[in-house]
Order: C-alpha cells, then structure tokens, then sequence
C-alpha cells in the first residue's frame, strides 16, 4: 500500500528543514512535498500549473501549514480548502511559532483539525498523530 | 470764619430778645400794681357807699321803732350795727393799705357817736316811750353826727374818685406801653427767626451745591460711561466718558434714542431690559454693541436702575470691547492649544502604537532564527552527540541555553507588548482557582514541592483571567527565586478586602529589596542582580503593574533588604 503523501507549507527553510526531521526521528515514511507559499498550496492542492501531474504530485492525506506565509496566508489557504468538497475532510494540521492564543482560535473556527508548535518535537508530532488517529501515518513505534 | 459771624448775629437776637422779654415783664408787673391800686380805689368808693347805707339802715330801724314802739321795728336797726361794723373794718383795712389811718380814725369816731345817740334814743323809747326819746331826737344831735358822716364819706369817695381816675389812666398808659413792648419783641423775634431761617437755608444751599460740585466732578473724571436717560429713551445727561468712548460728543447721543447707537441685533434685548427698568426693577450686565463716531462697534456692559420720577433710569456702562477681545484670544489661544494638544497627543499614541507594533513584530520575527539555532543546536546533540568531543558538545549545550533565555525575554516582551497593545476584558475570577492552576503547573515543572502556603479562601476579583495568572505566577516566581542562596524558600499568599477592592499579598522571607530600589523594579528591564546569580528578564514586575493599571488595579511592594518582601496586587473585588 502507498502512504499517503504530506504535505507540508511553510516558507522558513529552518523550520521546514526541523520538521522533516522530525518526521525522520519518528519514523514517519511518507512522502513529503514541501511548498514555501500559499499561492504554491493553493495550486498544488488543486492540481494546477506545475502540480497538475498526480503523479508526481500525489494529492495529499495531510497537510502541515504555517500560518505566516508570504503571498497567501495560511488561513486563507485553510478557508480556501475547506470549501471545495475534494479537500473539505481533509486532515489540517496548523504550524504555529507561539501559543498566539487569538491565532489558534481563528484557525480552529475555519476548520483545522490540530495545532503544532514549532519547533515541532517528535514527541509532539506523534502525540498530534494520535489524536488525529492518523493510523497511515505509520509512526515508528507502531510500525512494528 | 463764617460760622462764628453767625453765632455772634444769633447770639445778638437771642440778648435783644431778652431785653424785651424783661422790658415786657417789668411793664406788666408796674400795671398789675397800677391795676391793683385802681381795684382798692374802687372797692372803698364802694364800700363807702355801703357803709353810709349801713348807717341809714340803722337809723331807719330807730325811727321805726322810735314811732311804733313794736320791736318788729328794730330789725334793720339790728342787722345795721353788724354790717355797719363790718364794712368799717373792711374800709379801714383799704385805708390803711393808702397810709389813710386819719381818715379811718375820723368815721370811727363819728359812727360811735351816732351810733350812741340811736341806742339811746331807742333805750329811752323803750323805758320812757315816745316823749321820753322825743328831746334827744329834737336836740339835732344824731342829725349833725349823720351830716357828719355822710361829709366826711363823700370827701373819701371825691378823694378815691380822683385816685382811681388817676390809677386808671396811668394803667391805660401802662397797658399800651406793654403792648408796644411786646409788638417789638415779638417784631424782633420773627426777624431773628426769619434771619436764622434764612442763613441756615444759605448755608444748605452752600452745602448741596458743593455736594453737587464734587458729583459733577466724579461724573466728569468717571471712566465708566454715567447716563440718566430721560422716559423717552434719550440720553438726558451723559458724562464725557460717551464721548471718549464712543466719540459722539453730548449732544448727538442726546439727539436720538440710544436703541439707535444699537447694534440691531441687541436692540431687541435692550428693549426688554429697558421694559423691565420701566418696571421698576433694576437691571444688572446687560452686553450690547453701541456704534460709535467712526462706525466700528464696542461692546458695552451696562447696569441701570429706575430712577422716576426725575428721570427714567440711572445708568452705568462700560466699555468691554478689550476685555471681551482678549477673553476670545484666550479662548481661541485656549483651543488652539487643545487642538495642537490633540495633534501632539495623536501624534505620540499613533508613534506609541507603531512602537508597539514593532515591538511584536520584531519579537515575533526574531523566534523565527531563535528556534533555529535552539532546534539545530539540540538536533546537534541528539543526533551527533557521540560524535561530538566534550567540549564542543557544551558549546551546543550553551548555545540551547542561551536560546532558552531569548525565548523567555521574547515571551515577556510580547506578553508585555500585548498588555499595552490590546483591550483587555475583565470577569470575575476566584483568585482560588488562579492560585490552583499555579501550582499544578509548578508541579508540573517539577517544583512542587515549593513551600508555598495559601491561606484561602482568596475571594473574587473583576481581571482577565490570562492576565491574572500570569501576574500572581510572576509575583510566586519570584518569590521562590529570589532567596539567599542554598536557603529554602517560603511564600505565603493571603488576600485581605479594602473598601471594594480585593488585594492579594504574596509574601516570601527571601533576600528584601532596599528601599531605594523598590520604586524603580516595576519598570521594564529593571534588575537589581546578575542574570547568574539571579535569572530572569526584568519584566516580569513590569508585567505585573500594567496588568494591574489595564484593569482598573494597582501594584506595589513593602520589603527590607534581607527581610523578605511582600508584594500585593489590588484588582477591584466581585461580589
């Protein structure tokens, strides 16, 4: 079976660069596409421009977005996929350098389904994997 | 000089009345005596006349009986001698009273002997009857004794006739002297009266005209504007000050009613004023615009009373055209320094607001490379800390550290940031409940086995709760942190009720804060130690004031260095 693909939006190298290793110490599998703006989520979530291939650009089962992001903001993009009916399930996971309690809040009302603060431990992503009963996700302890 | 002319022509009048009056006195007196004198010729003329008629009484009643012999007879003769007695004795004491006695002496003697030759005749009568009597009626005896009598009476009354002629006519003479006397005195006394009459009235007008002169005088030097004004409205009489003011001169404010000098926007209030002087009652600060020579308006203050019947008002104005212009300065200079207030005060909350807006975005922005440098340092040593010799491993280990600190000092400042920047809304919070969340989370930082005492039940305060909590966390922290070193620290929190508001002491028996230094430790980035000796960002305290000023509360601390402090937070209380 192929794991689904994450993706994960968010323009600071540094962070994107700690979250993948992240993924890499929790034993997290899957492919990771990473996208740097919203305009670039927007398109790839809906397959246009340079993502229109599905193969090499698998629609995703997770995405992880920042909320500061240049060009379109990460509420924005969170607003934008839950209301087309091909991404409106899908599981968003919001990327968030503080507990901006305001923040969390507004992106809970538009719909995301977890938050994690950066920079993201592995501990955190797999107490996030959890919740969300991410079974696909495949972390490493449960992959045995 | 004046004065003592005039005492001395009064005191003359009054020294001549005087005369008169005692001139008048002694002819009144000289013809009470003349008056007297005349009386008593009178009453012996009188009295003389009686007397004789006495006698003949007597005799009347003799011959009577002397030709009846019946008693019944003898009656006038009886009732004669004691009148008879009588009217001597009063004649003689008349008669006296002129030096008369001779006179008085000659009639007693002539009565005696009549009056013995009638009783007699009457004893003989009685004794011998008619014949008996008969010779000494015959003899002429008690005829020539009457004769004699009456002689001598009649010479007394001729005398006293003459005497009172004489009296009379002296007092005649005596009364019209008096009279005149009196007609002079009384002449005299109207013309002092009339003198005095008349210099006093001279005086009085002296008197009122110097009164009047000194009036004009303060009329003419006045600054404020004196007017009567006449029923008509005109100006009847107005001190120079008009023509100073206004540059009319007197008699063309007098030519025309003074609503014409009116602005005609003021004419109307002028009207009613005027109509309430008419009245009778005085008005006070009544403002118009009066036109003067030259066309320009001057404001002008007024005061007026009725003044009927002579006039229909007094009037005092003024001229507060000056006044009035530098009240508008002051007005306009006033509101111009409130709008370049405004400006300024907008100026700065829109430079404060950009500060503070920078404030969070740099504080945000600067996470970004800090996490880096935390996250890369600890992927450093978790992921190559075999690799990595002693040392350099302790490097990484600082540069997490160091991190860790920057991390704190940026949540502090946003956190402070945030307080000024946002509108902060208030609840009721137990103050229970903030101090339970505490120490769960300080034991789940591993420090709970702090001695902290609460002495509950804390109460209810009106705060954000976030706020609060971070405040009373700060206030707790800091307590537990800043105790000499190796020393075990021990805070104690109680609250106590002041007027309405709730103040909540956090108390500790740490290292105290000199007094010197208490009133600058609630400023942003005040510390009083090395970050070695003691960590922290110098902004928690800061933190705890403006939370404490955003919601209506205030702060502050009572210490003595190495005598513990405590600090207390006073937020308005709930219920």
């Amino acid at each position: 079976m192929v794991k689904p693909t994450v993706l994960l939006v968010e323009d600071n190298e540094d962070d994107a660069e700690l979250v993948m290793r992240a993924f890499r110490r929790a034993g997290v599998a899957n492919p990771l596409q990473h996208v740097v703006d919203g305009d670039q989520a927007v398109a790839y979530l809906g397959g246009s421009g340079p993502y229109a291939d599905r193969v090499l650009h698998p629609r995703p089962g997770l995405v992880l977005l920042d909320l500061k992001l240049p060009r379109r903001s990460g509420f924005e993009v969170l607003q934008w996929l839950r209301g087309r009916p091909e991404t409106r399930r899908l599981p968003v996971v919001v990327l968030t350098s503080s507990d901006d309690n305001s923040d969390i809040g507004r992106a809970y009302d538009l719909g995301a389904n977890s938050y994690l603060v950066k920079p993201v431990a592995t501990d955190a992503l797999s107490d996030m994997a959890h919740t969300l009963g991410l079974y696909w996700l495949r972390l490493n302890q449960a992959a045995e | 000089m004046t004065l003592s002319r005039w005492a001395v022509g009064l005191w003359a009048a009054f020294a001549l009345l005087a005369v008169a009056g005692a001139a008048l006195l002694l002819n009144l007196s000289s013809l009470q005596s003349s008056r007297e004198a005349a009386d008593r010729a009178g009453q012996v003329v009188f009295l003389a006349e009686r007397f004789l008629g006495s006698v003949r009484d007597a005799e009347t009643g003799q011959r009577g009986y002397l030709l009846t012999g019946e008693d019944r007879y003898l009656e006038p003769y009886r009732l004669a001698l004691t009148a008879v007695e009588d009217d001597l004795a009063r004649l003689g004491s008349f008669l006296k009273e002129d030096g008369d006695d001779g006179a008085m002496a000659e009639l007693d003697v002539l009565l005696r002997r009549k009056l013995d030759e009638l009783g007699r005749t009457i004893e003989l009568r009685r004794t011998g009857g008619l014949p008996a009597a008969l010779p000494v009626v015959l003899s002429d005896e008690g005829r020539e004794a009457m004769r004699a009598i009456r002689r001598r009476l009649a010479d007394l009354q001729r005398d006293y006739a003459r005497r009172l002629d004489a009296t009379s006519a002296a007092a005649a003479d005596q009364a019209r002297l008096a009279s005149l006397v009196a007609l002079v005195a009384s002449l005299l006394a109207c013309a002092s009266v009339a003198a005095a009459a008349l210099a006093v009235n001279r005086r009085e007008v002296a008197r009122r005209q110097g009164v009047e002169r000194e009036r004009d005088r303060f009329f003419e030097m006045s600054l404020d504007l004196l007017a009567i004004i006449g029923a008509d409205g005109r100006l009847e009489r107005a001190s120079p000050s008009w023509a100073r003011t206004l540059g009319h001169d007197e008699e063309s404010l007098a030519a025309r009613p003074l609503t014409d000098f009116l602005h005609p926007e003021d004419r109307e209030p002028f009207r009613e004023a005027w109509r309430r002087v008419a009245a009778g009652e005085p008005v006070t600060r009544i403002e118009n615009r009066c036109q003067a020579a030259d066309g320009s308006w001057r404001w002008i203050e007024w005061s007026a009373a009725p003044a009927w019947p002579e006039a229909a008002a007094f009037a005092v104005a003024r001229d507060t055209s000056e006044r009035r212009q530098s009240e508008e300065e002051i007005r306009r200079l006033n509101s111009d320094l409130e709008r370049r207030v405004e400006e300024r005060t907008g100026q700065l909350r829109d430079v404060v607001a950009e500060l503070d807006a920078f404030a969070y975005t740099v504080s945000h922005d600067l996470r970004a490379p800090l996490r880096a440098m935390e996250g890369f340092s600890r992927a450093l040593i978790e992921d190559h800390g075999p690799a990595l010799d002693p040392q350099a491993r302790r490097y990484a280990e600082r540069i997490v550290a160091a991190a860790e600190r920057m991390e704190s000092l940026i949540n502090d400042l946003l956190a402070y940031s945030r307080l000024s920047q946002n509108e902060i809304a208030t609840r009721p919070v137990s103050l229970d409940a903030v101090m339970e969340r505490l120490l769960e989370e300080l034991r789940g930082q591993g420090r709970g086995d702090a001695d902290i005492r609460v002495e509950g039940p804390l109460g209810m305060v009106r705060a954000n709760p976030v706020v609060l909590s971070q405040m009373v966390g700060n206030l707790v922290s800091n307590a537990l942190k800043f105790v000499p070193e190796g020393a075990p620290a021990q805070v104690t929190v109680r609250s106590e009720r002041r007027n309405g508001a709730v103040r909540l002491w956090v108390e500790d028996r740490g290292i105290g804060i000199a007094a010197d230094h208490q009133g600058r430790i609630f400023n942003v980035f005040e510390r009083l130690h090395s970050a070695s000796a003691y960590p922290g960002t110098g902004i928690g305290l800061a933190i705890v004031r403006k939370g404490a000023e955003r919601m209506g509360g205030s702060c502050g601390v009572e210490s003595a260095e190495g005598r513990g402090s405590r600090f207390w937070i006073e937020l308005p209380g709930e219920g």
